[in-house]
């Protein structure tokens, strides 16, 4: 129906413009064009209206959708539920000028040195004292601490080192730190109690706590100090 | 128990016989034999954990045990060796440690024992046989083994053999194979030491057996690295010739030296 109208309709056109030609350069054609578009618009006047209304609604639903975007709050992401376990944020330094020179350390950091930890073992009676002396005489390493070693003729009996240990055994002392760390010293001294060249005196004191175990070995480095006026040749340090 | 909780104790019991808690060691071991009252292994631990304690009788009953599981048990015929060694019977040591040694698994420690036992007892030709054996059938390779293996077994017997071997070479006068056996040992530690220092006493004696055999050649070597090397001060050089005069090969003549 509504193509036989258009169709029609389109007929009324192509006759007006076809007889345009003829007509709309005269009145009469005019009010004949008048009369023909006011019975176009009375007769297509509800569609002239439905797409009026959908223009209309369409500029407005835009003009809606730009003033919306350019009114609305900034959207925010949702907080982490687990916000408060967070730690609390540093505040960053106030006011560090961009320019300002920035110093860099030529020297390491000087480091807090680390301890080895007290444990309870250190309360427990297992400690003993011994020492390690010339067993046949010849030469013997005189150790400094931090400047090495050198050779010096050595008697038997001299003493060569104090030292204390949990181990059971002297040897096994050596045996087992040698075995662990690789030290030239450890082998030095494993190599020369294998030979007989140092021999251990076991014990100055037995199963004791380490408190008590360090007095005594202090005491004799002492004495050996006060004596000879320098540590024993195998103690790098006192105690 | 499982046997990942047993070597967790193990690995436990080892660490308090290595750090002198004995005590705590041997309750560990009754754990561990009251779970395993028939392995011999449990038995001879808690044996030795008993000596480690001196607690000598304890020790030889829980070696007789162990013994009863496995007659051969050559670890439990050693402890019996150093027990009876400890009470000062070193005939039964010297069988125990005989015994050691003659069951069908080789037993190096067995032969150490005896080693270290003829050198005390100063029967010196007895020490050069059982050592020889000892180095010629035991860690055959062992120029090949990695430093850390090296390490190990200089400190676990090496070091004995080699150095009772050449000392009672030399109390036998026989210097040249004395000679020969420290330079073999330190070709051996050459392998892995790092202290270029380490051999002043091998090379202190080789010095002064080359000396006493009259080998120039060789004394000059190790008398030119005493002084350029080792920087021994002449003075000291010539109190070693004087020693090695004087039959003082292993050891020193005090009246040599100015000390």
């Amino acid at each position: 129906m509504e193509l036989a109208i258009a169709g029609g309709a389109s007929g009324i056109f192509a006759s007006a413009t076809t007889a345009g030609t003829s007509m709309s350069w005269n009145p009469i054609g005019w009010i004949i064009l008048a009369v023909v578009a006011i019975a176009a618009i009375w007769y297509f006047w509800d569609d002239i209206c439905d797409f009026f209304s959908t223009v209309g609604n369409a500029i407005a639903d835009a003009a809606k959708v730009v003033w919306e975007f350019v009114t609305a709050p900034p959207v925010t992401a949702p907080p982490p539920t687990v916000d408060e376990e967070l730690p609390k944020p540093v505040l960053p330094p106030a006011d560090i000028p961009i320019e300002a020179p920035i110093t860099v350390p030529i020297a390491p950091p000087i480091t807090v040195p680390q301890t080895k930890p007290r444990t309870r073992r250190r309360e427990k009676d297992i400690y003993n004292v011994y020492d390690l002396h010339v067993g046949t005489p010849g030469l013997m390493r005189n150790y400094t601490f931090g400047a090495g070693f050198v050779n010096q003729f050595m008697l038997s009996g001299a003493i060569w080192k104090y030292g204390l240990t949990s181990f059971k055994s002297v040897y096994a002392r050596y045996l087992v730190i040698f075995q662990l760390y690789h030290g030239d010293k450890d082998e030095y001294i494993l190599n020369s109690l294998s030979s007989g060249k140092l021999l251990p005196f076991e014990w100055y004191l037995q199963n004791v706590n380490y408190a008590t175990a360090n007095a005594e070995e202090v005491s004799l480095i002492d004495t050996y100090m006060a004596t000879h006026g320098k540590l024993p040749p195998g103690n790098t340090f006192r105690g | 128990m499982n046997e990942q909780e047993v070597e967790k104790l193990l690995q436990k019991i080892s660490n308090q016989k290595m750090f002198g808690e004995t005590e705590k060691a041997i309750a560990n071991l009754h754990i561990l034999n009251n779970e395993f009252p028939k392995d011999k292994k449990y038995l001879a631990l808690l044996a030795s954990a008993y000596f480690d304690a001196d607690s000598i009788d304890v020790a030889e009953e829980f070696c007789t045990k162990a013994l009863e599981i496995d007659h051969d048990y050559p670890e439990a015929f050693e402890l019996k060796g150093l027990i009876a060694e400890k009470k000062g019977d070193n005939e039964l040591a010297e069988k125990y440690y005989k015994e050691s040694i003659s069951k069908e698994t080789p037993f190096k420690i067995g032969y150490l024992r005896l080693v270290l036992l003829y050198y005390k007892l100063e029967r010196y030709e007895d020490v050069i046989k059982e050592a020889e054996y000892l180095l010629a059938n035991f860690d055959t390779n062992r120029n090949e083994y990695t430093a850390e293996e090296q390490r190990k077994i200089f400190a676990q017997w090496l070091s004995f053999a080699y150095n009772r071997l050449y000392s009672s070479l030399i109390r036998t006068n026989k210097y040249e194979q004395a000679a020969e056996k420290i330079n073999e040992y330190v070709a051996f530690r050459s392998n892995y030491v790092k202290d270029p220092y380490q051999f002043l006493s091998e090379d202190e004696i080789l010095f002064k057996l080359y000396y006493a055999l009259n080998n120039n050649q060789k004394m000059k070597e190790i008398e030119e690295k005493m002084l350029t090397f080792y920087m021994v001060p002449e003075g000291i050089v010539a109190s070693m010739k004087k020693d090695a005069e004087q039959g003082y090969l292993e050891s020193a003549n005090p009246d040599n030296y100015t000390v």
